[in-house]
C-alpha cells in the first residue's frame, strides 16, 4: 500500500530523478517528496540516533525527517526541494540507501541509548576518547560535504521600507493590500514560490463568489503593479533584528545566481508567517506512513498525490473533519477518524460522515506494529483491553496547530500561553511588530483575512497613514469548523517501553523527556539541552509544543508555567556560503597603497598587518629562504642603503591656537620646547599609565602639527585626540585633519642615504648641519614637492620623504634608479623587526605590550612629570608607589648564539613555578652574528648579567642571560650622523 | 544591526559607528583624587539594565561625537 497519482490531466512535463541511485519519474512543478510520494517510495530517510526507516510527514519546512543530500549540497529537505531533470538526491545518515541502512543496529541497541546517554558514557578510560571519537564522529552527523569546492553564487542586497510583511497568505496579502492601498511602502516576503498560504489554503473557500486563487492572482497582480511595493517570492524571512532590520534568503533570485541574501529595514514589522500542525504521540508515531493531515491534504490538493489508498485520521481538534473531508473530495480514501474526545461538535461529525468517513470517538491510536504503516491499533482511551485494529495504510496525525512565533521573539517579544489554543501566542507590545493571522491564533482562512486586514490598518495608523477597510463583503468557506482542541494528546500505553516520539529529528522520546525531569533537568532550558529536543535541524518546529505538554505533564504543571526557549536566528539554516563573500578577496577588507602593484612584481611575500593593510614582508630572490632574504635586506641596510615603504603609519595635522596644550595633555611629553621644523618622538598612554601608543611629532609652525602614529593604532588615536577635542576639552581651539592615505611616506635609509638623495636630485641643502637628526624640511625631490624628515626605525642615517600618494611610484622608480649604482634594495617589515631589535626600540604591539608603562620600558626621559596632567599621569603616579615588582624591558642572549629564543616563551621565577616575565621579540641578527632577543621581566634592570630559565611554547626548558636591551650602536651615531 | 540616529547626518546603520560606552566626565584635577576614586573613574560604571547614556562616534561619516540614550534591554533609543 502506498502513495499513486490522482487523476490529473494538468500536471507538468515529466522529469527525470534519481533518489539512493534509483530512477524516477517525477513531473515539473512537484517537490522532491511530491514526486517520491506519488512512486509510491515510503521509506526515504534514517532517523538521526535510532537509524529506524523514517518516511515524509509534512510538505514544507515543517518536516522533520525527509533530509536529503542534493547533487552536492548537504541538507536539502525533500519537501522544499523543487523537482528539476537530471536531479540527483541521496537520503542522509544511511548506507547504503534510505531502505536498506547497516546502522539500523542503533535501533536495537535504543534502550542503552536514551536521552542524555552521551553524558553518562564515554568517560573512560580517558586515553580511549581516541577510537570513541572516530565511531561518535561517523555515527553522528548528517550528509557528507562534496570534495571539490561547490559552486555556489550569492550576492547581498538592500531593501528599505514603511512596513515589512512577512508571510503572502490571507493574513499577509490583506495586510499588504491594507499598507499599499494606504501609501506605505511595502516590502512583502513569502518563502513560496507563489502568494497562497499554505498548500490547503484557499481551497474551498469562495471569497465574494470568487474561489481562492483568482483572489490571490487578482491581489498579486495589484500588488505588483505599485511601484512601491516589491514583493519577494521564494524568500524566506530567516531574522528579525533590532529597529526593523531583517533578513530573508530568495532561493534561485535569477539565472546564474544560487541565493540572494536580503537585507530589510522598514519602519514597521506584520508577521503573518502561520501556523503548523502538531504530530500525535503515541508509540511508533515514526513509522514510514504516519504524516500530517495538513501535508496529506496539501499533497492531493496541490500536486494530485495521493499519500495512501486508505487513509485513517487521528485527531484531536474538528478542525482537522473538514481536511479530512477535503482528502475524500478529491479522491482520496479516508475510512475512519480516530477522536479521543468524548463530545465533537456536531457539525463536524455530520460532514465527515455524509462523505462515509467514520467517527470513532473517545478512541485512540495506542500504537503501530511493523515497520511501516499497514494498521493501526486503536482502543477506548479509558480501556485499553478492548484494543482492535484498523485497517489502514496512512495515518493521518492532527494534534493542534502551533503558530510560528520565532519572528516575534527574536528582537524581544514575549509569548504568553492560550489554554484554548494549547500554543503560545505573540505577545502584542510597544514595538512597531504586530502578528496576524494563524501566527496570532487566528486559525482559519476567514478570520486569518478578516486579521491581517485589521493587522494592516493598525500598522497603517501607527506610520500616519489611513488605511480604507479591505473591499471584502463575503467570505465563504466550505467546511469550518471551530477548532475545540482538546490540549496536547498522548496516547495511554499498554504496556511499558516502546517508543513514542516527541520530536522526530532529534529521536526524542517522551519518556526521554519524563527521564529528563526526574533526573532534575525540568527546566525548559535544561530540558531542550539535555535531551537535545528541539535542537536538530528543524529546531523543534514541530515538536516544541508537544514536548512542553509532556513536560509540563511530568512537572505537574501547565505549558504556560513551563515556558518555551528562546528563539534565536536563523529561523532556518543559512549556508555560510550566502553570507559571506565568495570570491575570497573580500573576504577580509585589506588595504593597499599605490606601490603595492610593485611590491607585488617585485614578488615581495605580502603580508597582512595591523590596521588591514598588505604589506611586503620580505623580497626574496629566487631560492632565498625568509631568512636568507631577511639577513641580506638587513646586511644592505646597514652597509649600503635601503628603501621601504611606510605610507600606512597614521598621519595627523592638527592646526590651532591651542595645539601645544592640547599636545602637552595627551602626550607624555613637553611640546612648548619643540622648535617649528623639529621633530621628536612622542608617547600617548590610557589614562591607566600603559602606553597606547608611539610616533614621531612635528612641529610645522607654531600653531600646526602633525603627528604620527603606528599603523595599527591610526584610527583609534584620531578616535582619541577627537573624543578629547569634542568632548572633554571642548573649549580649546582646535581643528585635526587625519592625513594618512593623503601622504605616501617613503623611507630611505643606510650609511648611502644622503648620497643617493643627493643623487636623484633635491634642492635642500642635506649636510648635517643644516639638516639634523629629527629635522623637516620642505622642498623638491626627484622634482616632486615633498617634505622630508631625519626619522630613524633601524638605526642607520634614514630620510622619510612624504610625497603626494599619486606621486609616490615615481618617487620609489626614481630612489632606486638613483640608488642602483649605491647598491640600493627593498626592505621589507620582516627585515625592519630584526633592525629595530638590535637597536632595542620598542614596538607597540610587543614590547608596549597593553601592560608596561614607559618607566618599565626604561623611558623615564619621554615622560615630562613636571607637567600638572597628562593623560596617564595619575596612574604613574600610583605605579611609581607600586611595592609589586614591575616588569621591565631587558635583552637576552641565549648561550648558544645560533639559537633563536621563541617569541612568547616565558621567563620561569627561581622556583621554576611561575612565569615572571616573557620574550616580546627574538630574531638572528645578521649584524651580530648572533641571536637577540628583548624581553620584559619583573625588576629586569636589577637581574643584568645574571642567567635565566625560559618555557618555551614547545614545551621545552633554556637558558639566557639578561642584558641591556640594546645591541648595536649603543650611542646612536650612526643615524645622528 | 542598529539603527544609530546621529545628530548631524540623521538615522544610520551601527556599523557607521563606534560605541565608546557609558558616558564618564574625565574629573578636572586627576592629582586630587585618591586611589579608590581615580579606580572608579578607570573601571566602575554603573551599567544600567535600561535607560544607559553612551557615547558614539560616527567615524565612517562626520566623524563628531554625540551622547545617546540607549535602553540596554531592548536597545531602544530615546532622544
Amino acid at each position: 500500500m502506498s502513495g499513486y497519482r490522482l487523476p490529473n490531466p494538468a500536471r507538468g512535463a515529466p522529469l527525470r530523478f534519481s533518489f539512493d541511485g534509483r530512477p524516477f519519474v517525477g513531473h515539473q512543478g512537484e517537490t522532491l517528496a511530491a514526486a517520491l510520494l506519488a512512486n509510491g517510495e515510503r521509506v526515504v530517510a534514517r532517523s538521526f540516533k535510532y537509524h529506524r526507516p523514517r518516511g515524509i510527514y509534512g510538505i514544507g519546512l515543517e518536516e522533520p525527517n525527509a533530509i536529503v543530500t542534493i547533487d552536492d549540497q548537504p541538507h536539502a529537505l525533500a519537501t522544499r526541494v523543487g523537482l528539476r531533470d537530471g536531479l540527483t538526491a541521496r537520503a542522509v545518515n544511511a548506507w547504503p540507501s534510505a531502505r536498506f541502512d547497516l546502522r539500523a543496529i542503533h535501533d536495537v541497541f535504543g534502550r542503552l541509548l536514551p536521552a542524555g546517554f552521551h553524558y553518562k558514557t564515554f568517560m573512560g578510560p580517558g586515553r580511549g576518547w581516541n577510537l570513541y571519537e572516530g565511531f561518535i564522529r561517523r555515527a553522528a552527523g548528517l550528509g557528507r560535504i562534496a570534495a571539490a569546492p561547490m559552486q555556489w553564487r550569492t550576492q547581498a542586497q538592500h531593501a528599505h521600507g514603511d512596513v515589512l510583511v512577512v508571510g503572502a497568505g490571507p493574513a499577509g496579502i490583506a495586510a499588504a493590500l491594507t499598507l499599499a492601498r494606504a501609501g506605505c511602502r511595502v516590502v512583502i516576503a513569502d518563502d513560496g514560490a507563489y502568494p497562497g498560504g499554505a498548500e490547503a489554503d484557499g481551497a474551498g473557500v469562495l471569497i465574494d463568489g470568487r474561489d481562492a486563487d483568482s483572489w490571490f492572482a487578482a491581489a498579486t497582480a495589484e500588488l505588483d503593479a505599485m511601484p512601491f511595493v516589491r514583493r519577494l517570492a521564494d524568500a524566506l524571512v530567516t531574522g528579525l533584528y533590532d529597529h526593523g532590520f531583517a533578513t530573508a534568503i530568495e532561493r534561485q533570485p535569477k539565472a546564474g545566481l544560487d541565493q540572494r541574501l536580503w537585507k530589510l529595514r522598514t519602519r514597521a514589522v506584520v508577521l503573518a508567517t502561520g501556523a503548523i500542525e502538531r504530530p500525535m504521540i503515541f508509540v511508533n508515531n515514526d513509522r514510514p506512513g504516519v504524516m500530517s493531515l495538513a501535508a496529506v491534504r496539501g499533497y492531493a490538493e496541490r500536486y494530485g498525490v495521493a499519500c495512501g489508498r486508505n487513509v485513517v485520521v487521528f485527531a484531536n481538534n474538528s478542525a482537522a473533519y473538514a481536511d479530512a473531508a477535503a482528502l475524500k473530495r478529491l479522491g482520496v480514501g479516508v475510512s475512519a477518524i480516530v477522536d479521543p474526545r468524548r463530545v465533537i461538535a456536531s457539525d463536524a461529525i455530520a460532514c465527515v460522515s455524509a462523505l462515509g468517513i467514520a467517527v470513532i470517538a473517545a478512541h485512540a491510536v495506542i500504537e503501530i506494529a511493523g515497520r511501516s504503516v499497514e494498521g493501526v491499533s486503536i482502543a477506548p482511551v479509558e480501556n485499553l483491553d478492548a484494543m482492535r485494529a484498523l485497517d489502514c495504510d496512512v495515518l493521518a496525525v492532527s494534534g493542534g496547530w502551533t503558530p510560528l512565533v520565532h519572528l516575534h521573539s527574536h528582537a524581544g517579544g514575549r509569548v504568553a500561553h492560550d489554554p484554548a489554543l494549547s500554543a503560545f501566542l505573540p505577545v502584542a507590545d510597544s514595538r512597531a511588530v504586530w502578528s496576524a493571522g494563524a501566527c496570532a491564533g487566528r486559525l482559519g482562512f476567514a478570520d486569518a483575512l478578516a486579521d491581517g486586514a485589521r493587522v494592516g490598518a493598525i500598522a497603517a495608523r501607527a506610520l500616519g497613514r489611513h488605511a480604507e477597510p479591505l473591499d471584502i463583503d463575503d467570505v465563504i468557506v466550505r467546511d469550518a469548523f471551530a477548532l475545540d482542541l482538546e490540549s496536547s494528546f498522548e496516547s495511554p500505553r499498554r504496556e511499558p517501553g516502546g517508543k513514542a516520539f516527541v520530536d522526530l529529528a532529534a529521536d526524542v522520546t517522551a519518556e526521554d523527556l519524563r527521564l529528563a525531569a526526574r533526573e532534575g533537568y525540568d527546566s525548559v532550558e535544561l530540558m531542550k539541552r539535555y535531551t537535545t529536543a528541539g535542537m536538530a535541524l528543524d529546531q523543534g518546529r514541530h515538536a516544541n509544543a508537544n514536548a512542553i505538554a509532556v513536560l509540563a505533564g511530568a512537572r505537574g504543571d501547565t505549558p504556560g508555567a513551563v515556558g518555551t526557549t528562546t528563539y534565536r536566528p536563523p529561523f532556518a539554516p543559512i549556508a555560510f556560503g550566502t553570507i559571506a563573500d565568495r570570491t575570497g578577496q573580500r573576504l577580509v577588507p585589506f588595504r593597499t597603497t599605490t606601490l603595492t602593484r610593485w611590491h607585488q612584481e617585485a614578488r615581495a611575500v605580502m603580508y597582512d598587518v595591523g590596521g588591514g593593510w598588505r604589506r611586503p614582508g620580505y623580497y626574496p630572490r629566487v631560492g632565498q629562504s625568509l631568512d636568507e632574504a631577511v639577513a641580506h635586506e638587513c646586511r644592505i641596510c646597514r652597509a649600503k642603503a635601503v628603501i621601504y615603504d611606510s605610507s600606512p603609519l597614521g598621519k595627523i595635522e592638527i592646526k590651532g591656537r591651542d595645539v601645544v596644550t592640547f599636545l602637552e595633555r595627551l602626550y607624555t611629553n613637553r611640546w612648548t620646547d619643540l622648535a617649528p621644523g623639529m621633530g621628536r618622538y612622542g608617547m600617548m598612554l590610557f589614562e591607566d599609565g600603559r602606553v597606547f601608543d608611539d610616533g614621531v611629532v612635528f612641529r610645522l609652525a607654531p600653531d600646526h602639527f602633525l603627528i604620527h602614529t603606528t599603523t595599527g593604532n591610526a584610527e583609534a588615536a584620531l578616535q582619541r585626540l577627537e573624543y578629547h577635542r569634542q568632548i572633554v576639552w571642548p573649549e580649546l581651539d582646535l581643528r585635526l585633519l587625519p592625513v594618512t592615505t593623503q601622504w605616501a611616506d617613503i623611507v630611505l635609509c643606510g650609511p648611502q642615504a644622503r648620497d643617493i638623495l643627493a643623487a636623484v636630485g633635491t634642492d635642500l641643502d642635506l649636510s648635517r648641519e643644516a639638516f639634523p637628526f629629527m629635522a623637516l624640511r620642505s622642498g623638491k625631490v626627484a622634482g616632486i614637492s615633498a617634505r622630508v624628515m631625519r626619522v630613524s626605525f633601524t638605526g642607520e642615517l634614514s630620510f622619510e620623504i612624504h610625497v603626494a600618494a599619486r606621486q609616490a611610484e615615481q618617487l620609489w622608480l626614481a630612489l632606486l634608479e638613483a640608488g642602483r649604482a649605491h647598491g640600493i634594495a627593498p626592505l621589507g617589515s620582516e627585515a625592519n623587526h630584526v633592525l629595530r631589535i638590535e637597536k632595542g626600540f620598542i614596538s607597540v604591539g610587543h614590547e608596549a605590550d597593553g601592560v608596561a608603562d614607559p618607566f618599565d620600558l626604561g623611558m623615564k626621559w619621554i615622560v615630562a612629570m613636571d607637567k600638572s596632567d597628562f593623560i596617564g599621569k595619575r596612574s604613574l603616579l600610583r605605579n611609581q608607589r607600586d611595592p609589586a615588582p614591575r616588569p621591565q624591558l631587558v635583552g637576552l642572549l641565549a648561550p648558544d648564539p645560533s639559537i633563536v629564543l621563541p617569541e612568547g616563551a616565558q621567563i620561569l621565577d627561581a622556583a621554576g613555578a611561575r612565569g615572571r616575565g616573557y620574550v616580546t621579540a627574538s630574531c638572528m641578527s645578521p649584524t651580530l652574528q648572533r641571536s637577540i632577543a628583548l624581553a620584559l621581566l619583573e625588576d629586569g634592570r636589577k637581574l643584568l648579567d645574571s642567567e635565566v630559565r625560559l618555557f618555551t611554547p614547545s614545551g621545552e626548558t633554556m637558558n639566557a642571560r639578561v642584558t641591556r636591551p640594546i645591541f648595536f650602536d649603543p650611542k646612536s651615531e650612526r643615524m645622528r650622523g | 544591526m542598529l539603527l544609530v540616529t546621529c545628530p548631524f547626518c540623521g538615522p544610520r546603520n551601527e556599523n557607521e559607528f563606534v560605541c565608546k560606552g557609558e558616558t564618564v566626565t574625565r574629573p578636572a584635577q586627576p592629582a586630587a583624587l585618591d586611589d579608590a576614586a581615580w579606580t572608579a573613574f578607570l573601571y566602575l560604571r554603573d551599567n544600567t539594565k535600561g535607560r544607559h547614556e553612551e557615547h558614539w562616534w560616527h567615524k565612517h561619516g562626520c566623524r563628531q561625537w554625540f551622547r545617546a540614550m540607549r535602553n540596554t534591554a531592548d536597545n531602544r533609543f530615546t532622544p
